[in-house]
């Protein structure tokens, strides 16, 4: 009985997009939700332009998927922070989505043929 | 996973809060060293965030089990609802674990008498052997299930379609202890009897093929892992130790795997010892080499790939030649004309994964029908309890109406309703396990064998609770589904702007409760034609002239714990008799080898010169017993002709006996006394007729009347094993029965009394079925009467109460008392009397089923039927007077002023 979360509407192609930029971003290190949402705002202003809340459900739902885990630590604020590393299925899934994701961009080019104005 | 981020929801969500706490505290720096002043900094990172809560709320939602979320607060809701109408929620739970305690009894018994796979290893594997026909030598045992021991060996030792054939006997003897002497059941087993069930040693080992090589030479014994328990306190040390069965001593070598019973159902083996131990156990009933003797139960493994069919043609190939070395017998020498006969015996194989069961012969057809009437009971308690729902669903329309308006959706709807009738059935599940308890021990009580010897067990075990679960759930079902969905059907808009009492509403309703009063009427009409089939069978059996006067006469069984030479048998049982009148309130005293109304008998062939087999017989025969002086008073049977035995003829060189009139009638005619006869054919007839008794019924209440010879008792001492007395006592038979044991202990310490009645409740123990059946029956048609009258009175009241303004507006036009009455009936009618066509269509149809299980009168019994229906009716006018008079005496006026 799978019911549409509220996370959900935004759309499954929004949603698998921010998944991969959390993974790449965890991908070069583990980093806390703060670090993360910013990280994304700065390399995307598509994606996380409105609040930085709804990463957080984003960060539940792969870590309940085991593509990421997390660990409190201590931040270089010297603060308490959950921190957020990628694991081995993290790293592959990554892997999968990217090239599912250049494939379809080259597709979606291809059909759109080069830019006229 | 999902279950346990459900379970864990709670400490992710504090978690989770915290990590919402650390980013806008990370943020709030940020700001801060961006040079906003404090409060800014904290007001910019909450918009950065957003919503906290949403945000948790997304998350926990993640982590919920919605639907199980949502069941929870409907169950949360529904006991709130019962809360608030406990003498509703009292009903139904009655109703229900009325029903399903019954369901659960009935079932107990079923399951272990009809269902239970013996505690073996691959018990579909094993087949029993079984053969019809006459055996021409002697049979002690159920018929068409014994075998000789040479039959047993020839065809164990050749089959090759049985990877392995075993052979049992189940035997009562005494075991004499410190304190006191008791009787057990002793097993006497084949030496692969364990290793071809698989079954396997609690402690020590159990009896191999060594063990039974040669008689009387291996004295061991196997307990039975319960009966160690019980009776050696499950001692360890119990190795090695010696017990006295029959007054020989038996080594104990082990204690078989708990569980295991043997493969007599409900008739346990509490010993096993090897069959070649037999003549140890009973000197004067060797019978080892005897192929003219059949008394041991065979059983086979089949090999695997072979099927019962291939097996059985093997072994019928098998049995045939081994009738073949029969014929070449003594027997068949003496006897030629015997042998066709001998060679039309039926030889079949049949499935015993469930064990061999004289209870289950017995018992099976009444079981059944038990199991229909309570299933039946079931489901009037069923519909019962929907319509009392439905009933409550009028009640709470306004309520569903509400809800319906507030969102809830249809299926909400009914899903919260659905729940609600399941915490009632599971109530009435969870009740119905005690009531059901309760009401095996009353069935058991039933059962006319001695409850030390039969493990029946009467706690519900985990088949039985999954069966009462399914029970409930099913139950659940179907009493609650109907009134969920029309509970459901309500359109908000027109209920909300109606009252209570209008003309419109209700109408769905009345017709579904029409229809349950329907069912209700026919199920208990059913029931009522069933009862009166069943009291009247056993008041008919009850009438049987027996021949014999049951009332104030005491019997027991006695039987000496060691074995005693033939002359002190004689001298024992003399003294014993004549000991036993002399005890206060004795008016009477004799004793029998056989015990009367047991389904035990004893018949033989016998020899009257000049007398030819009857049209239909194949020889000349009689039933048997060997009796001593005074057994005909003790019973009150007549002497018709000639005398009684006497005190000096006993032990005498004459042979004497008394026949009966049947057998006066078919053989012998005028002038019976006098003349002579002997016990086996073609014999020289050596015994004297001296006198003639009037007719007793033997074995059964049931049949013919049978011919009988009474030998007196000490021509047979040598095959005594034990005798039943009978004692005609004056006063209380229960005060005299503690008097009767210590003048036998008087006359000799050394005599184990067993199962000591009244000679009635041994009738009503050969009745058992019979009273099983009709007791029940009656109580359930009862039960489910009082069930229908209630829901026909429920449903007229309703109807009343709905049309009273119409009634009031009708009594202000004029109408009579008796126009309302025939108004309010009228709406019935139609529903009672579709339902006695039922109940009668489906009590004739289901006649022929339970025919056998009466006696004196067939199942479409018109004055039955005609009673049945008489009782239906009275009972359906009178739930509907009380409403249609109500409705007679409603004031025009205040019913118009009702709104």
């Amino acid at each position: 009985m799978a019911r549409k979360t509220r996370s959900d509407s935004r759309g499954d192609m929004l949603q698998g997009t921010l998944d991969m930029l959390i993974l790449k971003t965890v991908l070069l290190g583990p980093a806390h939700g703060h670090t993360i949402a910013h990280v994304i705002e700065g390399s995307s202003d598509e994606v996380l332009q409105v609040e930085h809340g709804s990463l957080y459900p984003a960060l539940h739902r792969l870590e309940n998927q085991n593509l990421i885990a997390s660990f409190w630590g201590t931040s270089e604020n010297n603060r308490k922070a959950k921190y957020y590393r990628i694991t081995p299925a993290g790293k592959k899934h990554l892997l999968r989505e990217r090239s599912r994701w250049e494939s379809l961009v080259q597709a979606v080019t291809q059909v759109l043929g080069p830019a006229t104005e | 996973m999902r279950w346990r981020r459900f379970w864990q929801r709670k400490l992710r969500d504090e978690d989770l809060s915290r990590e919402v706490d650390s980013y806008l505290a990370h943020e709030l720096d940020d700001n801060l060293a961006r040079g906003m002043s404090p409060e800014d900094a904290r007001y910019a990172a909450l918009r950065k965030f957003g919503n906290p809560t949403y945000v948790r709320e997304v998350v926990f939602e993640m982590n919920s089990l919605n639907s199980l979320d949502a069941a929870w607060q409907d169950v949360k809701y529904g006991l709130r609802q019962l809360r608030l109408k406990p003498a509703f929620a009292l009903a139904t739970i009655l109703s229900l674990a009325l029903g399903i305690g019954a369901n659960t009894a009935v079932f107990t018994l079923v399951d272990q008498i009809l269902l239970r796979l013996l505690p073996v290893h691959n018990p579909r594997e094993l087949a029993q052997l079984q053969v019809e026909g006459g055996r021409f030598g002697s049979n002690d045992g159920d018929n068409g299930h014994t075998f000789s021991y040479p039959t047993y060996l020839a065809l164990r030792d050749r089959n090759t379609v049985f990877a392995g054939l075993t052979g049992q006997r189940i035997v009562e003897a005494s075991l004499v202890g410190k304190d006191r002497s008791e009787m057990i059941s002793i097993g006497m087993v084949a030496g692969n009897y364990f290793k071809v069930l698989g079954v396997e040693a609690y402690l020590g080992r159990l009896l191999a093929s060594e063990d039974n090589k040669t008689r009387n030479s291996n004295p061991v014994a196997v307990l039975q892992y319960d009966f160690w328990r019980n009776r050696f306190s499950g001692a360890p040390d119990i190795l090695g130790s010696t017990i006295r069965l029959n007054g020989a001593p038996f080594t104990i070598i082990g204690v078989s795997a708990p569980g295991f019973e043997g493969t007599d159902v409900g008739l346990p083996a509490q010993v096993w010892v090897p069959v070649m131990m037999k003549p140890t156990l009973f000197p004067n009933w060797d019978e080892l080499d005897d192929e003219r003797s059949s008394w041991f139960y065979l059983f086979g493994r089949l090999k695997p790939g072979v099927t019962l069919e291939q097996a059985q043609a093997a072994m019928r190939v098998l049995y045939r030649q081994r009738q073949q070395e029969e014929l070449n017998g003594q027997f068949f020498q003496k006897f030629p004309n015997a042998r066709p006969a001998f060679l039309r015996q039926n030889f079949t194989l049949i499935p015993a994964a469930r064990g061999q069961s004289a209870l289950r012969l017995r018992f099976e057809r009444p079981l059944i029908v038990l199991q229909w009437l309570v299933g039946i009971v079931l489901v009037i308690a069923c519909v019962n309890v929907a319509n009392l729902l439905l009933a409550r669903g009028a009640a709470r329309e306004r309520e569903v109406a509400i809800r319906g308006a507030l969102g809830a959706s249809r299926s909400k709807l009914i899903r919260q309703l659905f729940i609600e009738s399941l915490i009632l059935a599971s109530a009435g599940g969870v009740a119905g396990l005690f009531v059901g308890n309760w009401l095996t021990r009353g069935l058991v009580y039933f059962l006319p064998y001695d409850p030390a010897n039969v493990t029946l067990s009467t706690t519900p075990d985990l088949r039985v609770l999954v069966f009462t679960a399914a029970v409930t759930l099913l139950t659940a079902l179907f009493f609650g589904l109907a009134p969920a969905l029309q509970g459901a059907r309500v359109p908000p808009g027109v209920t909300l702007k109606e009252e209570a009492g209008s003309i419109a509403s209700g109408h769905g309703q009345v017709r579904l409760r029409k229809i349950f009063v329907t069912i209700q009427v026919g199920l208990s009409c059913l029931l009522l034609v069933g009862a009166g089939l069943f009291a009247r069978t056993l008041d008919n059996l009850r009438h049987v002239n027996l021949g014999f006067n049951v009332q104030n006469v005491v019997m027991f069984g006695v039987k000496p714990a060691t074995v005693y030479t033939d002359g002190h048998k004689l001298q024992m049982y003399r003294s014993l008799i004549e000991n036993l009148a002399t005890v206060s309130g004795v008016k009477a005293v004799g004793a029998s080898r056989m015990r009367l109304l047991t389904g035990g008998e004893w018949d033989s062939g016998i020899t009257i010169p000049g007398v030819e087999p009857q049209a239909g017989d194949q020889h000349v025969w009689s039933y048997f017993n060997a009796i001593t002086p005074g057994y005909f008073q003790a019973l009150d049977i007549p002497i018709q002709a000639g005398r009684d035995l006497s005190w000096r003829d006993w032990g005498g060189s004459r042979r004497l006996c008394l026949v009966n009139q049947v057998l006066v009638h078919d053989y012998l005619g005028a002038n019976p006394v006098g003349r002579r006869m002997a016990q086996g054919e073609k014999r020289d007839p050596d015994t004297e007729i001296i006198g003639v008794v009037g007719n007793t019924r033997y074995e059964d209440v049931r049949g013919s009347i049978p011919r009988q010879t009474f030998v007196a008792l000490d021509s047979k001492i040598h095959y005594l094993e034990g005798v039943t007395v009978y004692a005609r006592v004056q006063g209380d038979p229960q005060q005299i029965m503690p008097l009767l044991r210590a003048q036998v202990r008087h006359v000799d310490a050394n005599l184990v009394v067993s199962d000591m009645r009244t000679l009635n409740e041994q009738v009503n123990m050969r009745l058992s079925n019979e009273r099983m059946l009709s007791f029940l029956s009656i109580a359930f048609a009862l039960l489910a009467t009082v069930l229908a009258v209630v829901g026909l009175h429920g449903v007229l009241a309703f109807v009343v109460v709905h049309r009273t303004r119409e009634i009031g507006i009708r009594v202000a036009l004029g109408a009579g008392q008796s126009g309302v009455i025939r108004l309010v009936l009228g709406e019935m009618l139609l529903a009672i009397l579709l339902g006695i066509a039922g109940g009668v269509t489906a009590a004739l149809l289901c006649g022929r089923f339970v025919e056998t299980q009466l006696f004196g009168m067939k199942a479409a019994d018109p004055l039955i039927l005609l009673m049945s229906v008489g009782v239906v009716s009275v009972a359906s006018a009178a739930a509907a007077l009380i409403p249609a008079w109500r409705a007679s005496r409603i004031d025009p006026i205040d019913a118009l002023r009702y709104e």
